[in-house]
């Protein structure tokens, strides 16, 4: 990894979100840290439910009513995200983290110009900006998300954009306020593959030219090798194993990682698929100890008894599974996933 | 070439959808003259990006749209014909149909015993502790339990409300199954459960499939044989391996390009190739037909185009 | 949870061996239910159970048709006996009259001074106490306040907790009877306008293309021509009564119900669980009845209760313009138009029924806005 990018700019840590429910309180995130250093893409991977957007939400302050931040800090800007006040926020969303979402057609006002939603994100943001330097800026900005004729593109209506283009357009809006983050909330899974790919590109181009840090949520591993630099892999409200891509992809270390790698078929895949049996547990009673263990093909006693602690791989890659321990039985890989691991390090040999 | 026998033919189907009158009427060819035939026992693969047809396809074969041309025939009866009762009969006993939506595809004001066994009541059987029966052995199987069969679909996860889809599907003894997106709306590590689940019953109960996806690496690895739609047409078809190896079609190329891999080495260098058709085809000479380049290999171009498609599979004229 | 290097801390170091078995499993099986099974319309009831507005407005709207229904029974005077000498009597009520509110008093105003003295005009302990004097063309004058009831000669035990109307019949009665007339009118113009429009707007919305847009045509018309000439010309066609006013206000009335019906079939009829049961072969009556009509029973419910109060307006509204039920008998509407002749001298004979029509608009339209949010399939489940 390069060193320059050394500087931290986000930190979340310890961060406990809990909702207020029929039945009681879910508790939806469970102290999960991270951080994200400027220029790099961090994902954060997991199922619906996993906590990973209730996460994001808390980052950006729009958490739902019925959401309780219980305890932790998001460090961000010198500040303390989690208690900074509705007013700040406003200033902080627009102009330092820019969001995109996952339905680009609900992320658009349906009745407004292409052009009017771009320059009013500027306008606001820059109270001294003239119009036109705003429409000037609002076409240079579709120009550079790949809008082309932009000019004509301007006086048009979200209805009248294909779905890549909104998304496009979303994110030439999170641009706008020339944010030093960029969180993509799972922005492409409403796309088709070849829409995709061109996002994912646009998504790293951006990245690259203004050096912005990224943070990628989705439930897509194939996306998530594409995107970055460092993975984290959440289950029922907590970050289970942290790593670089190429750790989290070659060398998983928690079941659960394992079982979400080989639980779905690539264009090469024969055999039977290693399903994760089960459905996730209820976050109104997380399990005592481990939450993954009731659908571990791997679980210890001490699963249901304790929650394991991060261990150590290496200085970036650490996981939370018992299996770690140096008393804990020596498991080997799934022979489905190690052979794809085989398989892609040689592709990747003769690729690269 | 001996004649197969195949359990489902389309051909030539069209299925357009007009809005407006006059002067401002509008039609979409969401179906545009699709042919290709399943084997029994054989999965079928068909895919394509949103609003490419598929799924119209799949609906147009049901019955759930009636077709604007072409002729749909199952085991050697015709079933695209006007439609009478005794059709209507003949299609509900012989194919039956998965859904995308795991919420949508389930009446919420029905518990999963009355979902999964309506349609043993519709065939007219009346015991219902014989219903009951059957319900909780089809549920066994799809790997829920008769606990699960007197609660309501908003009870359930989308894992188990897909399997309940399956139950419904399966409780009729169907001899084909269109399986339209069954697993897109699910999460990662529940849908290689509901892909486990219609492998299995596929072995167990001799099924026919045609399963429509979006997603190429599921479609391939379910398939044996695939479809890929553009637009409304069947643009290459092929066994998945075949697909795979030597796609032909530029169309089939782009997407396999674009498929993201859960490798990060050959992610950061991939190469994605684009498809215009515009660009990427000259028919303002030549009329494109669907051709069989190689055998159980069909692809949609013009005689220049299968030509150059022959020389790169090292085929002579 | 903590982060933990190469230097493993003692006490996870020495958690015994035997805890680092391997767990032995069959088959992972799904969770099992911790709750128990809950029906659509049960959740529906407990939800609304817990929002006060609509329960306490459910409270007001049994507690007055339970008063129109057994009030009449026991004031002791019935709906349509006249007693034309205690005519326009002023409220009096046991119990409170002592505290000087409802006792039965009245303001006399320009009565001769000297006609206080004489006991045919004034009997004896009916002044209570002389409110103004004055003199008038050198005559003196006073306004005089007396215990009416006393001043007509109402038998001392004789009360009309809410006075009697210009032929002298009690109030109370009347209204209540009259709520049960109103209330009467207003369910059955409801539910006859519910069954029309759910049929009309099932048949046109379900099976949609030429049906759809003849029928959608027709009721366009229909809706299109002024309400208050088909009333009146309804009116004058079947001659007052109930039964003429519930048929006119049904004419137009079920246009709403079946366009919603009709949206809402537009909305259903596409669902993929509609469509798998249209695979396996279900008929159409059965699609129509037992998997779309359910789902719209929610917003179904909610207009027919906003409906209500609806109806009960548009009936006060004929009485108003004098196409009411006929007399003798009452309605909120009748009374109101009745009281708003004498409202500057008599404001008791306008306000008890005003009061009353108030209290079940109010009520029922905050109980259609619970019962709303009650079934709304999207809020199943949350608080």
């Amino acid at each position: 990894m390069e060193n320059k990018k050394q500087e931290t700019v986000l930190k979340v840590e310890d961060l406990r979100i809990s909702f207020r429910a029929y039945g009681g309180l879910v508790k939806a995130v469970r102290g999960v840290s991270f951080d994200v250093k400027r220029g790099e893409t961090v994902a954060i991977v997991g199922e619906s439910g996993s906590g990973k957007s209730v996460s994001i939400k808390a980052i950006m302050g729009i958490l739902a009513g019925n959401a309780i931040i219980e305890d932790g800090r998001i460090e961000y800007g010198g500040m303390d995200l989690t208690k900074v006040t509705e007013e700040d926020f406003h200033h902080i969303r627009g102009n330092r983290i820019g969001l995109i979402f996952q339905d680009p057609l609900s992320a658009l006002n349906p009745i407004m110009k292409i052009g009017k939603q771009i320059t009013e994100v500027l306008l606001i943001n820059d109270k001294k900006m003239t119009k036109e330097a705003a429409k000037e800026k609002a076409l240079e900005l579709m120009r550079a998300v790949g809008i082309p004729q932009p000019e004509l593109r301007f006086d048009q209506y979200p209805f009248q954009f294909s779905g890549g283009m909104r998304q496009r357009i979303v994110i030439a809006i999170a641009l706008a306020g020339d944010p030093e983050i960029l969180i993509c909330d799972e922005p492409t899974t409403a796309l088709d593959v070849t829409v995709q790919a061109k996002i994912l590109e646009l998504i790293n181009k951006i990245k690259r030219e203004r050096n912005l840090s990224v943070i990628f949520i989705t439930h897509d591993l194939g996306v998530v090798a594409n995107m970055a630099d460092r993975v984290n892999v959440m289950y029922a409200g907590k970050i289970v194993e942290t790593g670089t891509s190429e750790e989290i992809f070659f060398k998983p270390a928690h079941p659960y990682t394992w079982a979400l790698l080989s639980s779905m078929p690539d264009l090469q895949t024969n055999e039977r698929l290693l399903a994760i049996p089960g459905t996730p547990p209820n976050m109104i009673h997380p399990p005592k100890g481990d939450a993954f263990a009731a659908r571990n093909r791997y679980a210890l006693k001490i699963d249901y008894e304790q929650e394991p602690p991060y261990f150590k791989l290496s200085d970036t890659h650490y996981a939370a599974t018992w299996l770690l321990h140096p008393k804990a039985p020596k498991v080997e890989l799934p022979a489905v996933l190690q052979a794809r691991i085989d398989r892609m390090r040689k592709s990747g040999e003769i690729d690269g | 070439m001996a004649e197969e026998k195949y359990l489902l033919e389309v051909k030539n189907l069209c299925r357009h959808f007009t809005s407006g009158k006059g002067k401002n009427k509008l039609t979409v060819k969401a179906v545009d003259d699709v042919s290709f035939a399943v084997r029994p026992a054989e999965t079928f693969g068909l895919v394509g990006e949103s609003g490419c047809g598929k799924t119209t396809t799949g609906r147009t074969i049901i019955r759930l749209y009636d077709p604007t041309d072409g002729k749909v025939i199952f085991d050697g009866r015709e079933i695209s014909g006007p439609m009478t009762k005794e059709l209507r009969q003949y299609l509900t006993d012989n194919i039956a149909m998965i859904f995308q939506d795991p919420i949508e595809s389930l009446n919420p004001r029905m518990t999963i015993e009355e979902i999964v066994g309506e349609g043993l009541a519709v065939r007219g059987m009346k015991d219902k502790e014989e219903i009951r029966k059957m319900v909780h052995e089809m549920l066994e199987k799809v790997g829920l339990t008769e606990e699960h069969a007197t609660r309501y679909p908003h009870e359930f996860s989308g894992g188990q409300r897909q399997r309940v889809g399956i139950a419904r599907a399966m409780i009729v003894k169907p001899r084909m199954i269109i399986a339209d997106e069954p697993v897109s709306a699910l999460d990662v590590s529940i849908q290689a459960q509901v892909i486990n689940l219609l492998n299995d019953l596929k072995e167990e109960m001799g099924l026919t499939i045609l399963f429509i996806a979006h997603n190429l690496s599921v479609v391939k690895y379910f398939s044996d044989r695939i479809g890929v739609m553009y637009y409304g047409r069947l643009v290459e078809v092929a066994n998945g391996d075949d697909l795979y190896a030597k796609p032909l079609h530029p169309y089939t190329k782009a997407l396999l390009s674009a498929i993201p891999e859960p490798n990060p080495i050959t992610e950061r260098t991939r190469q994605r190739v684009d498809y215009d058709p515009e660009r990427d085809h000259d028919y303002s000479e030549e009329q494109p037909t669907m051709v069989e380049v190689e055998p159980d290999h069909f692809v949609y171009c013009s005689p220049s185009e299968l030509k150059a498609y022959r020389k790169q599979l090292g085929i002579a004229d | 949870m903590k982060y933990i290097d190469h230097n493993i801390p003692e006490e996870i170091l020495n958690i015994p061996a035997e805890q680092f078995e391997l767990v032995e499993r069959e088959n992972i099986k799904d969770e099992k239910f911790k709750t128990e099974p809950i029906g659509f319309f049960k959740d529906a009831m407990r939800r609304m159970g817990k929002s006060k507005p609509t329960m306490i407005s459910l409270y007001i709207i049994v507690a007055i048709i339970i008063a129109a229904l057994i009030v009449p029974l026991f004031t002791g005077y019935k709906y349509d006996e006249q007693n034309v000498s205690f005519k326009n009597l002023p409220p009096k009520i046991p119990g409170i009259e002592k505290l000087g509110i409802a006792d039965g008093s009245r303001v006399l105003t320009n009565r001769k001074a000297s006609s206080l003295e004489d006991p045919d005009r004034f009997p004896e302990g009916c002044i209570i106490e002389i409110v103004n004097e004055y003199e008038y063309k050198g005559t003196p004058v006073v306004d005089v306040k007396v215990d009416y009831y006393k001043y007509l000669g109402v038998p001392e035990d004789q009360y009309h907790w809410f006075g009697t109307d210009y032929l002298g019949r009690d109030l109370m009665t009347r209204l209540f009877r009259g709520t049960r007339i109103s209330l009467l009118i207003a369910f059955f113009s409801v539910i006859t306008n519910v069954i029309i429009g759910v049929i009309y707007g099932a048949i046109s919305g379900y099976y949609g293309g030429k049906v759809d847009m003849l029928m959608t045509h027709f009721a366009e018309v229909l809706d299109g021509l002024p309400y208050i000439v088909m009333t009146i010309l309804f009116m004058i066609l079947l001659g007052p009564g109930m039964f003429s006013i519930i048929l006119a206000l049904c004419v137009t009335g079920w246009i709403g119900t079946s366009r919603l019906i009709r949206a809402q079939f537009y909305r259903f009829k596409g669902r993929e669980y509609v469509l798998a049961a249209r695979t396996l072969g279900v008929k159409d009556i059965t699609l129509i009845f037992r998997h779309i009509l359910p789902n719209t029973v929610g917003p179904l419910i909610t207009r027919a209760m906003i409906a209500i109060p609806g109806a009960i307006f548009s009936e006060s509204f004929l009485a108003y313009i004098g196409l009411g039920i006929s007399p003798p008998e009452p309605s909120i509407g009748i009374l109101l138009a009745d009281g708003q002749n004498v409202l500057l001298q008599y404001p008791n004979q306008t306000l008890f029924p005003a009061i009353l029509i108030s209290l079940l608009m109010i009520a029922f339209n905050l109980f259609a806005n619970g019962l709303r949010d009650a079934l709304d399939p999207s809020q199943r489940g949350e608080e």
